[in-house]
């Protein structure tokens, strides 16, 4: 290999060494810091610093690292040395001419060259070399970006001219001559697995031919032989259909805009996640790349992007249901229209649950459209629980800096620990939900707009700044990774709510807009006070006083909302076990039609509940029917060696203590953890310090007033009690026999002299159990 | 760093009219592009002055999902200046513009300033759209308008200040109340308690007077 590649010709020598850059290049002295979580970089290279990007190498981290360019050949490489005593000294190599690239020579211990840039023929020539450089990545990200700078077709082309070349050149050694053809059946075996659809439309002459080498390579009668014969290609794995919208479904006026009443949030997420999951599975990640998608409206690119486009359009889909739902009727009242919007948010907040970032992000995003913002009356007739809880939601939507919540959200495993929802699900959540993920999508086709327009698609000289794929290559693996996560789902769409998602009138925003205007009209309320803070996100306690048990009296710190609490206990408490459909709003019109003022959005409170009618007291448990947990499954498998517990802090006299705004932490516990290192993590999360672990005990609720303590050489992932994942961590006391349990809370018996240090502010007020107001 | 006021703009238009490359030009986030942008940091923002002022700017881009549509429209509430761009070498970017300000107009604050921005001013020889037919669309909606190049930079500096400027001077005269929340004018942390020191993010912030 080595003899060959000296005896090709040099590429282009002179503008090879005149165009790149002297080969200066940094020495930092600094270790970088390997990113953690997904493989999105190997090193993170800080402000002027000439690389973006360095193939995976073993962690050794506090090794510096040394960086420098070559060039020759038609190629720039990057090399980077990270044993001190193995760099070459970048200093003595800038004298203007730039280091001759010799690519066949082995890299030396510690050193990892990687193509910068080079022309199209070069690049295609370093797909055969690029393995034994230390450089595993380059074949994938070529594989995956080589479209937006060349044809498929040219690019095989130029690859059998290659292996013709080398060929021809010197004699046959057999060790070469193997290693060749191994390279190069790996090549075809990633296209052909990655990428069959390039194959698809070869001329019978050329698929002969790489026929031929795949043979060569590989032997005859292996299995990627079969995909490159024309009947498997012609039926793709990879279906390329759909456009923009099912239009084959006609809009239908007559569809009922409150179908979604009578469902189940929970079976609304599992089928909007279904159908986004199929969508995504299906997604072609390079089409998402931005030289094609921000390209996507120009003449002669109608057709592209076929995947990209079914999922928007999807989203679409979802966003005007909900806005289709919700303005539909103009002759509701506020309170009605409010069950509407629980509706929708209680079907967000599933689909947060089952991490289906897409249909929360258009969800969402269409509650936050501003004929449904404007809707003053309506938003203050919904549930503080679901006004909560869509504050939470809108936070992990928000686009402060560049997405960082949901970004961070999407690549955890399992259920966020920041759940800044409703706690009352988890159960359901960790336990029974399938843990696929789909991403909302237009973060990625953000990034990579971005990421295209910032970097040059070819250096001065003309060479193609393979740089710059490879960056986009690291977001398109991300893709890849969540879609094989989102392969973990085992849901089915169900075609009959699809059917309605695509029945239903799509209203323009025009139309929206007037909808909105004939609900409530202009100028009669101004914006809305209350909803809409998105940064804003302050829990309450109503899933602490369904685990503790309701009923005891309660007290409100803050004045000025006298009528909340009580409501809200009415509606928490006897329904947590409450599955029953609840009536659409036509249903329910009937019933109280006669009472409806003429006067839009009438503020006349409902009548007295009749069989499921509005009453006020009731109305939270009625819109959000579906928002309680159904029993635990006893016994229902964890996922595989980790759970979720949800654990809260107790004070002394039986007090929880709410910790902003009343956090349950949620702790993942591995099969390794013992007590004292859950007890640790709960500290920490609760910003206490870590060595304080010693001082508390964990303590599982059971129900009943029945508990079970660990003892801290207790493996907690097996000695749980699986029917509950409700803990609470407790200070540990001198024996006191005497002790209550809890929950529940009704006969405390206060401990008034252990007042914990840490928590000056908090007085013990027996079951006073506060909340804040948004 | 700290700063008077807080301007959130947002730029919209057709695909490929040079969106995020106006902003990449304006805030100089070329770098951050490329190395960090998916980790989450802020991204699109500068700091410029007025009258002495600080006055850090906060740019939103819909480039690449202008397609989602409820999306892009949840960006306008929020927003104090919109920057409408439109491809001169394009007609058709022009001939959408209309619709873009109807949608922008209907979801924004009264008090939002356009922009109208005819971009890619380099390719002369490929003029689709005359810059008079910028000038009269931009007197006819209200708007000032201008012809940038973001990729030589020409002009783009202007268009974002002149902007802020007539913002600023709302301000001044008293035209926007900074009160209320949705017309994408923030005080600086200088003024008010900033909302980063609370450091348990969106779970942490608010009024939390009620807890025990």
């Amino acid at each position: 290999m080595r003899a060959r590649e000296r005896e090709l010709p040099n590429g282009s020598p002179a503008r090879g060494n005149r165009s790149p850059p002297p080969p200066c290049f940094l020495i930092c002295s600094k270790a970088f810091p390997l990113r953690s979580g997904i493989q999105r970089r190997a090193l993170r290279l800080r402000p002027a610093s000439p690389v973006s990007w360095l193939p995976s190498q073993p962690a050794r981290l506090q090794t510096p690292v040394t960086l420098w360019e070559e060039s020759g050949d038609g190629v720039i490489y990057t090399v980077s040395c990270r044993s001190p005593g193995g760099a070459r000294s970048p200093i003595g190599g800038s004298d203007g001419g730039g280091e001759e690239a010799s690519p066949s020579e082995p890299p030396s211990l510690g050193q990892c060259r990687v193509l910068k840039a080079a022309a199209l023929p070069a690049l295609v020539r370093h797909l055969l070399e690029a393995p034994m450089l230390g450089d595993p990545c380059y074949v994938p990200a070529f594989l995956a970006t080589y479209r937006t700078f060349a044809a498929p077709r040219l690019v095989l082309v130029q690859l059998l001219e290659r292996l013709q070349e080398l060929e021809n050149s010197g004699p046959e050694v057999a060790p070469e001559r193997t290693e060749l053809q191994r390279v190069l059946g790996s090549l075809l075996c990633s296209w052909l697995d990655g990428y069959p659809e390039d194959f698809a439309g070869l001329e019978p002459g050329l698929r002969e031919q790489i026929l031929a080498r795949l043979r060569w390579a590989l032997g005859s009668g292996s299995e990627h032989e079969r995909s490159l014969t024309p009947a498997p290609t012609e039926g793709a794995p990879v279906p390329r259909e759909e456009p923009e919208g099912d239009e084959a479904v006609a809009e239908d006026p007559d569809a009922d805009p409150h179908y979604i009443l009578g469902l189940q949030a929970d079976e609304v997420a599992a089928h909007l996640t279904a159908q986004d999951a199929e969508l995504f599975l299906r997604l072609v990640p390079h089409e998402c790349l931005g030289s094609f998608w921000s390209q996507r409206d120009k003449k002669g690119h109608e057709g592209a992007c076929p995947t990209v486009r079914a999922t928007v359009a999807q989203f679409n889909r979802v966003a005007n249901a909900v806005v289709a739902s919700c303005l539909s009727d103009t002759g509701l009242r506020a309170a009605q229209r409010a069950r509407l919007l629980e509706k929708w948010i209680r079907v967000a907040e599933e689909c947060f649950f089952l991490r289906n970032f897409s249909s929360l992000y258009a969800v969402v995003s269409a509650l936050q459209s501003t004929s449904l913002h404007r809707l003053k009356r309506t938003w203050e007739e919904t549930s503080r629980d679901c006004i909560h809880c869509y504050e939470g939601l809108s936070a992990i939507c928000s686009e402060k800096d560049n997405y960082r919540q949901s970004r961070q959200l999407l690549f955890q495993e399992g259920c966020p620990g920041a759940e800044p929802t409703q706690r009352r699900h988890q159960r359901k959540t960790l336990e029974q939900r399938p843990t696929g993920v789909v991403p909302y999508l237009g973060t990625f086709l953000k990034d990579l707009v971005m990421l295209d327009a910032a970097t040059r698609n070819r250096l001065a000289n003309g060479y193609i700044n393979f740089e710059k794929h490879r960056k986009e290559f690291e977001i398109l693996t991300q893709l890849r990774l969540l879609q094989a996560a989102c392969r973990n789902y085992t849901l089915r769409p169900d075609r009959t709510f699809q059917g309605w998602l695509q029945r239903l009138p799509r209203l323009t925003e025009g139309k929206s807009y007037q909808l909105s205007c004939a609900i409530e009209p202009l100028g009669e309320g101004g914006t809305p006070t209350r909803p809409v803070k998105p940064s804003v996100v302050i829990t309450h306690c109503t899933d602490m006083l369904s685990s503790i048990g309701i009923g005891a009296p309660m007290s409100w710190d803050k004045p000025g909302s006298p009528q909340a609490p009580p409501d809200l206990l009415v509606s928490s408490a006897p329904s947590l076990a409450q599955q029953t459909k609840w009536p659409s709003v036509s249903v329910l019109d009937r019933a109280t039609e006669d009472d409806l003022p003429s006067s839009p959005g009438g503020l006349a409170p409902p009548p007295p509940a009749t069989g499921g009618g509005f009453a006020r007291g009731h109305r939270r448990s009625a819109s959000c029917g579906s928002a309680y947990p159904k029993p635990p499954t006893p016994g229902s498998p964890a996922a595989s060696e980790c759970r979720f517990i949800r654990v809260r802090m107790e004070l002394q006299n039986g007090t929880l203590y709410k910790f902003y705004g009343g956090w349950t932490t949620i702790v993942q516990v591995t099969s390794q953890d013992k007590a004292p290192t859950v007890i640790a993590k709960v500290l920490e999360k609760h910003n206490q310090d870590r060595g304080l672990a010693p001082n508390y005990e964990l303590v599982q609720l059971l129900g009943e007033g029945r508990e079970l303590a660990f003892p801290p050489t207790a493996n907690i992932f097996y000695a749980m009690n699986s029917s509950s994942l409700d803990f609470i961590l407790r200070r540990k006391h001198p024996p006191d026999p005497t002790s209550p349990p809890l929950p529940p809370p009704r006969t405390p018996a206060p401990r008034a002299t252990d007042v914990h240090a840490t928590f000056p502010k908090i007085k013990a007020t027996g079951r006073k159990i506060a909340r804040a107001f948004f | 760093m700290s700063y008077a006021y807080l301007f959130k703009y947002v730029i919209i238009g057709d695909t490929g009219v040079g969106k995020s490359c106006l902003l990449l030009q304006f805030t100089d986030d070329r770098f951050t592009t490329i190395h960090d942008l998916t980790i989450g940091v802020e991204f699109g923002s500068r700091m410029i002055s007025i009258d002495n002022k600080k006055i850090k700017l906060q740019i939103w881009d819909t480039a690449g999902q202008e397609s989602f549509r409820s999306i892009t429209r949840s960006y306008y509430r929020g927003a104090a200046g919109a920057l409408l761009v439109y491809d001169i070498t394009r007609r058709e970017t022009f001939n959408h513009l209309s619709s873009w300000l109807e949608d922008a107009r209907q979801h924004s604050s009264s008090h939002m300033v356009f922009m109208l921005i005819g971009n890619k001013s380099d390719l002369e020889h490929r003029r689709a759209v005359k810059k008079e037919e910028g000038e009269a669309f931009a007197r006819e909606h209200g708007m000032v308008f201008m012809e940038t190049s973001a990729k030589t930079a020409a002009n783009v500096k202007e268009a974002f200040f002149s902007t802020a400027r007539i913002i600023y001077k709302k301000i001044q005269e008293g035209h926007l109340d900074l009160t209320t929340e949705g017309n994408g004018i923030k005080i600086g942390p200088s003024a008010v308690p900033c909302e980063s020191t609370l450091r348990h993010g969106p779970m942490g912030s608010g009024d939390r007077s009620g807890c025990c």
